[in-house]
């Protein structure tokens, strides 16, 4: 079963934080490969576990570092601009070496510099959670087995 | 008149698939509201149970280029995002 355990400096502040690569996915890895095509590398970012957020999402600019294709597009609303439309990629989210979980993923503006990725609950729908305030500790386990 | 929407990099890539996903919704509703349809171009190319098994398919078809998959709702899916401060 996989388990990620993280500590964060200031939980509070910065929130559940945890280093993932985001790559294309299986299907998208094979049909590259079928093309001729080798598929890019997976770009190491930091994401944030957002349990307010119903999707996850991706940085903008890092579906074209991946040269991903669009599989679908999403009206969103952000608290500073309504009506945006918003591509949506079927990206792998690899939480180790070894661990990875497909999902589609919104490419969105995202806060700050450093911040490439947020995991929502389409995720954390394959997970449970444990965020521990005091210790500045979280833990996310999931159920089901490794997957590549 | 129709809500015009300002596009975020990529979206206005599936414009012609978004037009036919219009055109065609009322009539897939009716045969099969809840599932995954997989358009490419003005053509819809099949219908399918999961929306991970739309994406194989198209994938499979199409290779890797663009396509549209979405699931067969009345109201179409909108997302509300509200960034953690924090970090701003």
């Amino acid at each position: 079963m996989p388990v990620f355990h993280g500590k964060v400096q200031d939980l509070r502040r910065e929130g559940v934080l945890l280093p993932v690569r985001v790559g294309v996915g299986q299907a998208a890895e094979a049909a590259l490969r079928r093309a001729g095509r080798a598929p890019p590398a997976a770009q190491a970012v930091t994401a944030m576990v957002d349990i307010g957020a119903g999707r996850s999402l991706i940085r903008v600019g890092l579906a074209k570092k991946l040269v991903l294709t669009p599989v679908g597009t999403v009206e969103i609303d952000t608290p500073s601009s309504t009506d945006l439309e918003a591509a949506e990629y079927f990206v792998r989210f690899w939480l180790s070496d070894s661990f990875a979980l497909e999902s589609t993923a919104l490419e969105a503006p995202l806060p700050g510099h450093d911040l490439g990725a947020l995991l929502g609950r389409d995720v954390l729908a394959l997970a449970r959670l444990e965020y521990d305030g005091p210790g500045q500790e979280y833990t996310l386990t999931f159920d089901q087995p490794a997957a590549r | 008149m129709p809500r015009r929407t300002r596009d975020l990099p990529g979206a206005a890539v599936l414009r012609d698939e978004v037009r036919c996903f219009d055109r065609e919704c009322e009539r897939l509703l009716d045969r099969s509201a809840g599932k995954f349809v997989l358009i490419r171009g003005d053509a819809v190319a099949g219908v399918y149970e999961t929306e991970a098994a739309a994406v194989s398919a198209g994938y499979a078809t199409f290779g890797p280029v663009p396509f549209l998959v979405r699931q067969i709702l009345s109201t179409p899916e909108r997302a509300r995002l509200e960034i953690h401060e924090g970090r701003a």
